[in-house]
């Protein structure tokens, strides 16, 4: 086996992802801080309907506004929280923004142009699943027990406003951090990938990848482990495009940006064990039953 | 100042720079996201440059709390230590090492195959027209999954160029003339070869590129009929400078 040439194609599998991936983290970063400076304070949230459905359907697609993943979105479910959105709707927005969003569909379909269906289920599974978690934990007696701390933490204390050279290097920083923070997984994902698809014989890759329930169950298991971040995922899972199946890529891009290590420790910032317990247990059960679904409609 | 901000905007940009401007993106990605990533290199630069150098702004930052997930005000805070170890790793690779295109470990691993473009969606319209001399080894692969009956092929003029690749599967005294197509990145690279037979049986170094020039032609091997390029001249050439197809 010529394993300086394995090498040397895993560090072009490497990089390559990274490369591919790199545009749109950025642009998502830079939408998302921009759209964090547009949205302090109290605008921007007036016209959220008050209604269970319509304010859950709408918290929905805030995520078209905000399209970052889990880490960036945190912030802004505790701002949610604070100014008076029910909890059931501030836990749809964490659920459903890190993938319902316009970069996110960009670079799935970039990664995913030969099975655009592949976008359309991530698009659609994660906008059923976040409304239907968040349609459940609406009818909960005492939605204050879903929060971490009883009441409703206070609303922060909003900075004043900065120098335009002042606030232009406070955006540049923080986005470099965001991005800093998010590529760190990335690389990790990256690493992982590139490493499986040169070590991993491609039998066994296929003997993982085909069965319709033991497939579903790794690429979940793996969306929980890499945590990479839902705008560069679809790269991640592409590489395992040819030996896996569709219900499992569909699980992996559905449930990965929803419930991964990363994302659980950040909810516990805001909600209690017990809700976040709950939602894990609903949103596991949902991904796996959309993965197998689609494996034997798929036959 | 926080030299490790300054750090990843300023090493991560020019990373993308120095390999847009060496030619070598090609080597990772499909040539739609060429321009994109040298803008995101240039952006990522011009971040850094504006941490190192715009004035720090004190009014209000006192007054922000941390957010949840975050190490507080970003223009002090930014990536552990750890991190930025993370963060350099591909630094160091990409600067380190020569860039270089998959070769035969990765056509081996993922195999060659003759008609493995499974979702190319034109296949049922493609034909082998009268002129089929430009034609890439995608275009002959999507040709010949249109229409797998290997006398459609006899006697049409071969030109391509690819790399050498055998295994088990290919018969003594041929080779697969190779390239890998991708769709998105090196990650979805599939390899894809025509089979030609040497015609004094020498079979050139595997990994070499080769211009093939011939003929198809079709021939009974291992119990089943075969086409295979006849060549009049297998010519050594350098590696191109886009060496995929997409």
């Amino acid at each position: 086996m010529n394993w300086l040439g394995r090498a040397q194609d895993g560090v072009t599998i490497f990089l390559g992802i990274l490369i591919e991936a790199i545009p749109f983290l950025l642009l998502g970063v830079l939408v998302s801080q921009a759209l964090a400076l547009a949205l302090r304070g109290d605008r921007g949230l007036s016209w959220l309907p008050r209604g269970r459905l319509g304010s859950l359907l709408s918290l929905t697609g805030l995520g078209m506004l905000f399209p970052v993943c889990e880490c960036g979105n945190v912030p802004v479910a505790r701002r949610l929280v604070t100014r008076g959105v029910p909890v059931a709707g501030a836990m749809v927005f964490l659920l459903s923004a890190p993938a319902l969003n316009p970069v996110v569909a960009l670079s799935s379909y970039a990664a995913f142009r030969d099975n655009p269906a592949m976008v359309a289920y991530r698009l659609g599974f994660t906008f059923l699943i976040a409304l239907g978690v968040g349609l459940v934990l609406s009818f909960h007696p005492h939605p204050d027990e879903l929060l971490r701390h009883r009441g409703r933490p206070p609303a922060p204390v909003e900075a004043t406003s900065p120098t335009p050279a002042g606030a232009l290097r406070r955006f540049a920083a923080a986005a470099l951090s965001e991005f800093g923070e998010m590529a760190a997984v990335l690389v990790v994902g990256g690493a992982v990938a590139a490493l499986t698809q040169m070590l991993v014989p491609r039998g066994v890759l296929l003997g993982l990848g085909q069965g319709p329930v033991l497939s579903v169950v790794v690429m979940m298991a793996f969306a929980v482990v890499l945590s990479v971040c839902s705008t560069v995922d679809a790269f991640v899972a592409l590489a395992y495009a040819s030996t896996f199946s569709d219900g499992s890529l569909a699980a992996f891009l559905v449930y990965g940006p929803m419930i991964d290590i990363k994302s659980i420790l950040l909810m516990l910032t805001v909600f209690s064990p017990k809700a976040v317990v709950l939602v894990t247990l609903l949103v596991t059960e949902a991904a796996f039953l959309v993965g197998v679904g689609l494996n034997y409609l798929g036959r | 100042m926080s030299p490790p901000l300054v750090l990843v905007g300023l090493g991560y940009g020019a990373y993308l720079l120095y390999a847009y401007a060496a030619g070598t993106l090609s080597f990772y990605i499909n040539p739609t996201y060429i321009i994109p990533t040298a803008v995101t290199g240039a952006v990522l630069v011009a971040l850094g440059a504006i941490c190192a150098v715009a004035p720090r702004d004190r009014r209000g930052l006192e007054a922000q709390p941390p957010p949840a997930g975050h190490a507080g005000d970003p223009t002090r805070g930014g990536p552990s230590w750890l991190a930025l170890a993370v963060l350099a790793f591909p630094l160091v690779l990409g600067f380190g090492l020569p860039a270089r295109p998959l070769g035969i470990s990765t056509a081996a691993q993922r195999g060659v195959e003759a008609v493995p473009l499974g979702r190319i969606d034109e296949a049922f319209e493609f034909r082998v027209n009268s002129r089929p001399e430009g034609y890439s080894i995608k275009d002959w692969v999507t040709a010949m999954q249109a229409d797998p009956d290997p006398g459609s092929l006899v006697g049409k003029p071969v030109r391509v160029s690819g790399f050498v690749y055998r295994d088990s599967r290919v018969p003594d005294g041929w080779f697969l003339v190779a390239r890998f197509v991708v769709q998105c990145c090196a990650v979805d690279a599939t390899p894809i070869g025509l089979p030609v037979r040497a015609a004094d049986g020498s079979v050139p170094k595997d990994g070499a590129w080769v211009a093939v020039e011939g003929v198809w032609e079709v021939t009974e091997v291992r119990g089943g009929r075969k086409a295979v390029i006849a060549p009049a001249s297998v010519t050594p050439i350098a590696r191109p400078d886009q060496p995929y197809l997409y």
